[in-house]
């Protein structure tokens, strides 16, 4: 029974939810529909997590579809996320339909997108089969591409052509590696359920001929890497998380590029220790230059959430480096990847809330003396972003250098921090620190008190999970067979 | 999978027209003589599906080069001169690399695809299908090449299509065992993906007046 649940009757809740939104149109109705689902949905998540915790595997459909630790970490991860966001929704896109003159009964397609997003999501969790879960990591794309140009105006739509032509050309390479490395395996072993399901690949994985490895490997990373917005594959990021209505960008920089990293997780916890031995170098280069350029393109950024969108790529090389040094490395760029997911979002909803009030993102200054809240809320989330205890990004920052093993990538990923936490917080804390803004520019008096609470829960999630950080750090040894 | 000899016959003419129109389809002007083009170049990767099945006696390909007529001769194609019919615009905007050179750029990519395709150690590639690899590498390259100096949207969608072709004629020597699920899932995703790039280019040509998307770079990075 909790296999079905699992695999399917949530999935498929889900997947019936959008469409009878986009059916029924978007009123009071699917409005309580949504909600109910949404945190039924988070309710079933955190039931998974505690599962996982406990040591409970579950798996259905011949294997293919497996809720294991580390798809739990990222079920809980997006089913928080995407129930925040769609909290927040509710009074943001009422303002943006109206600001950009969009008729109101497209809030259809926008809330039915938004579920069938958090469908593609759960399914790339819990897809145990390596061309199952490549194709919902591209149907993830295709989805929130139509979310990102929402608005139909020039910018919107010059970042999804970026988003979508990148990341589809990439991803074709990830079906490269995956089609490479199972039809090896298939040759070798003559099963071919064999190469395709990640249960398998941990074993299998040794019969591969170092060439082919290293090549199948490496395209992997190259393809979920785009999706992931690791450098040089970045460019569509910080324009597609800037364009998009703000809850998108919280979904989008936290659990949509997240799932990107997923898949690679997936692979890296397959990978023999001579293989990882062989790709080490190319993660290690992508990882270093992306925290690099991510923070150095930080310093001329004006727009709130495009400082937002390279941070991001500073955080995606975080995790690149932390598998460069499996196991714990992995466990720790697991755990970073859940903390970046929940404190970026909680950041993007901030901006949205500055966004609703001032009608813009750049240019704002001495936010706090107008909105204590408000201000506040986003230096936190900067500081959070940052690795500042006691929020539990601290605990992966420091745990990625701790795994670290060589002194000259230790100083080099200092540096790259240190970048990155000056440009960042000189910015934000100009943003709500600095001279008091007159009172003309302000559009909206007040914001919904939903959309202050929503990054509020998602900040004090991070909190608690850094001062209690056991369950968390637990669960990440576990999905690397640690503990 | 047992290759008999006589498939290298029936194999390599089909592959080396599929190189022909993927000249075709990156160089020709008009979109929609393109989109033909790509029309014939599904058709010979249908051919290739159907002469594995027959010669090597291999009943996957059967069902391989169903779905590939329908979704790659019959839809996508549908979908590109429903975009083309919807912008009303039949030649695209002169690209970066003029022809010449561009066809230069096309032999040395071609060269490269199949000098990857002999010497990589392929597993499952026996002689018959050894050329298969060298042409979906050279289409996917070429693909590349066009979809990143093209200004025309809709030639990058055609271009992307053409990248398709290459991976689905990998895929096809490659994992031809994985089950029709898989196969099925893959090449709905890269409808999809075509259906999707095609749509946002009405839609830039509606908003922007345009279908170059080198004018579209009011956002700087």
């Amino acid at each position: 029974m909790l296999s079905l649940i699992a695999t399917l009757y949530v999935p498929l809740a889900i997947f019936l939810t959008s469409v009878t939104v986009y059916l029924m149109g978007f009123n009071r109705t699917t409005k309580y529909l949504m909600t109910a689902v949404y945190f039924c949905v988070f309710g079933w998540s955190v039931f998974a997590f505690i599962l996982a915790w406990r040591g409970v595997k579950i798996s259905s459909f011949h294997s293919e579809l497996l809720l294991d630790p580390l798809s739990a970490i990222f079920i809980f991860a997006t089913s928080l996320i995407m129930l925040v966001s769609l909290l927040y929704s509710y009074d943001y896109m009422k303002e943006y339909v109206r600001i950009h003159r969009i008729p109101e009964r497209n809030l259809r397609t926008y809330y039915s997108l938004l579920t069938l997003t958090m469908f593609t999501l759960y399914m790339v969790a819990v897809s145990n089969n390596s061309f199952l879960m490549w194709a919902f990591v591209e149907a993830t794309t295709m989805i929130t591409v139509l979310l990102v140009c929402f608005g139909k105006y020039e910018q919107t739509l010059e970042a999804a052509w970026k988003y979508l032509v990148l990341c589809v050309v990439g991803l074709g390479s990830a079906l490269y590696g995956t089609a490479l490395i199972y039809s090896y395996i298939f040759n070798v072993t003559g099963d071919p359920y064999r190469g395709l399901l990640f249960t398998y690949l941990a074993s299998d994985i040794r019969v591969l001929a170092p060439t082919v490895a290293a090549l199948g490997i490496i395209t992997i990373l190259i393809g979920y890497g785009v999706k992931a917005g690791l450098v040089p594959m970045h460019w569509w990021l910080p324009d597609a998380y800037s364009e998009a209505p703000s809850p998108v960008s919280a979904v989008l920089s936290s659990v949509v590029t997240g799932c990107g990293f997923f898949a690679i997780f997936r692979w890296a916890l397959a990978l023999t220790p001579a293989i990882h031995e062989m790709v080490k170098p190319f993660l290690l280069a992508v990882g270093m230059a992306s925290i690099f350029l991510g923070g150095l393109s930080i310093v001329r950024q004006v727009d709130l959430k495009r400082m937002l969108a390279y941070s991001s790529v500073e955080n995606m090389g975080i995790i690149a480096l932390g598998i460069c040094f499996p196991p714990l490395g992995l466990a720790v760029a697991i755990m970073h990847l859940f903390n970046h997911s929940l404190i970026k979002a909680s950041a993007f909803l901030a901006v949205g809330n500055l966004e609703y009030r001032y009608g813009r993102r750049g240019e704002l200054h001495g936010v706090i003396s107008d909105l204590p809240v408000l201000g506040a809320l986003l230096l936190m989330s900067v500081l959070a972003l940052e690795g500042t205890p006691p929020f539990s990004m601290f605990f992966s920052v420091l745990g990625t250098a701790m795994v670290i093993d060589k002194g000259w990538i230790l100083a080099l990923y200092a540096i790259g921090l240190l970048v990155s936490f000056v440009a960042l917080i000189t910015r934000f804390m100009e943003v709500s620190w600095g001279r008091r803004m007159g009172k003309e520019i302000v559009i909206n008096e007040k914001c919904p008190s939903i959309m202050i609470w929503a990054p509020i829960l998602l900040l004090a999630t991070t909190l608690v999970l850094g001062l209690y950080v056991g369950p968390l750090m637990d669960l990440c040894w576990r999905c690397v067979g640690v503990g | 999978m047992m290759v008999s000899p006589s498939l290298e016959y029936v194999v390599t003419p089909l592959a080396a027209c599929m190189i022909y129109t993927a000249f075709m389809i990156v160089e020709l002007r008009n979109l929609r003589f393109s989109a033909y083009a790509y029309m014939a170049q599904a058709l010979l990767l249908v051919g290739v599906f159907l002469g594995i099945a027959v010669v090597a006696n291999e009943p996957h390909f059967y069902v391989w080069s169903f779905t590939a007529f329908l979704s790659k001769v019959v839809v996508v194609p549908w979908l590109v001169l429903w975009a083309i019919g919807k912008v009303k615009v039949e030649r695209e905007e002169e690209p970066l690399i003029p022809l010449v050179p561009s066809i230069g750029v096309d032999l040395a990519l071609i060269a490269i695809g199949f000098w990857l395709g002999e010497t990589l150690p392929m597993p499952v590639v026996e002689p018959g299908l050894k050329i298969c690899m060298g042409v979906s590498f050279a289409l996917t390259f070429m693909g590349i090449y066009s979809i990143s100096s093209r200004r025309s949207t809709i030639k990058q969608a055609i271009s992307f299509c053409h990248i398709e072709n290459g991976i689905h004629l990998m895929l096809a020597v490659l994992a031809f065992t994985s089950p029709v699920t898989v196969e099925l899932g893959i090449l709905t995703d890269a409808i999809f993906a075509i259906a999707m790039m095609l749509y946002l280019s009405t839609v830039i040509k509606k908003v922007i007046g345009s279908l170059n998307s080198f004018e579209l770079s009011s956002l700087r990075w």
